[in-house]
């Protein structure tokens, strides 16, 4: 008897702590946290892709030095870009997208030029790394998604009560700035998507 | 009738985007692509791979994705449905989208490496957009599978193609030989699953928000229970368009 009402008591207090933030709000920090180090995770996985994809374009398109020096300058200056997911700043997040964001772009001005190449196009080689590429860039979208997802689940329980209650008695965290999409890139969300005939 | 009224209620009820059909069994085959037979053997071949617990391979067809982005609709339903288990992550979801002739393999995180994206783009490109553009959805749909099951679950494959008929798949000849094929497909997989009991009747909870209406659609008569395990995917696999 004794043994079971500490169970239920055990089970009633396991309820109420939950339900006040004291577990929630270290976890939706966990949380961020983890989804800001696989952001970080699928850009490196990116950059690693992109020395292949320059030497395969290379062999078809070598006249075309500019754009590919522009991507590997692009990727040097990514590179050197590192974030610690736990104790990372709105300015240094800023500096990041930004780094990856003209990554991006000389990227995508490289896959505009290999249009050119038909043979390239054609080569099995190519097409793998860049089927690769689209299967990077879109976990980075995914992961970018969730790290928005999980912001604002934190600031959610930071500022909403009655977790915020215990927010500002134990833990003192701040909302989290929200993760920002480049204008470019919000340009590229919001285009209506292709009509095809 | 009824399954396009529920469908557009759902719709109706979603803020934004396209709603994601609830997750009955292996082939959801909305935008009716296949034929009750064709479905039916895809679905017994399914749920033996996946009592063999190395990968959970979904079927899902939409009519149209409403001008969304395959990528995100795909990511959407994974979510939603958690195929694969939570351990191993092992789910993969083949999409298609017929008005869009668009189509997407969203690989699970566990099953990345032996799926990559490169082989799941070979498989789109070779298999299902040849297949795809003489509008023969059955034949791309189940040869697809069979493409994805070399990759991570061969053994199954070679159970499945025990018999000498199974060249004619890989020849490309359709016809009777295919049929002979899945006559021997049925026969092999209801075989095997009487070998790991009780591998059909999980759960039962498939069928939950359905209602009466859906009961008919089934085949194969294996007794549903089909459901995610709660794996998870981060985006990885391929899309093309045929």
């Amino acid at each position: 008897m004794k043994k079971m009402i500490g169970l239920l008591s055990s089970i009633l207090m396991m309820g109420v702590l939950s339900g006040c933030g004291i577990q929630s709000i270290p976890q939706g920090k966990n949380s961020v946290d983890a989804a800001l180090a696989e952001i970080t995770n699928q850009y490196k996985r990116r950059s690693d892709l992109i020395p292949n994809l320059v030497n395969v374009v290379k062999g078809f398109a070598s006249h075309e030095k500019e754009t590919l020096q522009g991507v590997v300058e692009a990727r040097a200056k990514a590179t050197q870009m590192v974030i610690d997911p736990s104790k990372v700043s709105a300015e240094k997040l800023k500096e990041f997208q930004a780094a990856q964001g003209q990554l991006s772009q000389a990227l995508g001005k490289l896959l505009m030029v290999t249009e050119n190449y038909p043979n390239l196009k054609a080569d099995a080689n190519f097409r793998d790394l860049q089927a690769q590429l689209e299967g990077t860039e879109n976990r980075i979208t995914v992961a970018r998604q969730r790290y928005i997802e999980s912001i604002k689940d934190f600031n959610n329980i930071v500022a909403v009560p009655p977790t915020s209650w215990t927010n500002s008695i134990f833990y003192h965290y701040e909302k989290m700035p929200q993760w920002d999409v480049d204008a470019s890139e919000k340009a590229k969300v919001e285009t209506a998507p292709e009509v095809k005939f | 009738m009824k399954w396009r009224l529920v469908f557009g209620l759902l719709i109706a009820n979603m803020a934004w985007g396209l709603s994601v059909p609830p997750l009955r069994s292996a082939v959801e085959d909305t935008a009716q692509i296949l034929s009750g037979g064709a479905r039916a053997q895809l679905i017994q071949v399914l749920e033996s791979v996946k009592a063999r617990g190395h990968a959970q391979i979904q079927v899902l067809t939409i009519p149209s994705l409403e001008g969304g982005n395959i990528d995100q609709y795909s990511i959407q339903v994974t979510d939603q449905w958690k195929l694969g288990t939570s351990k191993k992550d092992n789910g993969i979801l083949l999409l298609v989208s017929v008005q869009d002739r668009k189509v997407r393999i969203e690989v699970g995180q566990g099953l990345e490496g032996d799926l990559p994206d490169a082989t799941a783009s070979r498989i789109v490109r070779q298999i299902i957009t040849p297949a795809f553009q003489k509008s023969q959805y059955e034949r791309g749909i189940s040869q697809a599978i069979f493409a994805i099951l070399e990759k991570v679950d061969p053994e199954a494959l070679q159970n499945l193609e025990a018999a000498p008929e199974a060249q004619a798949r890989r020849s490309g000849r359709g016809g009777p030989g295919t049929l002979v094929l899945l006559i021997l497909m049925v026969i092999l997989v209801s075989i095997f699953s009487r070998r790991t009991p009780g591998s059909g009747l999980r759960g039962g909870g498939g069928f939950m928000g359905g209602g009466g209406g859906f009961g008919g659609g089934f085949g194969g008569g294996s007794g549903g229970g089909w459901s995610g395990g709660g794996g998870g995917f981060s985006g990885g696999g391929s899309s093309g368009s045929w």
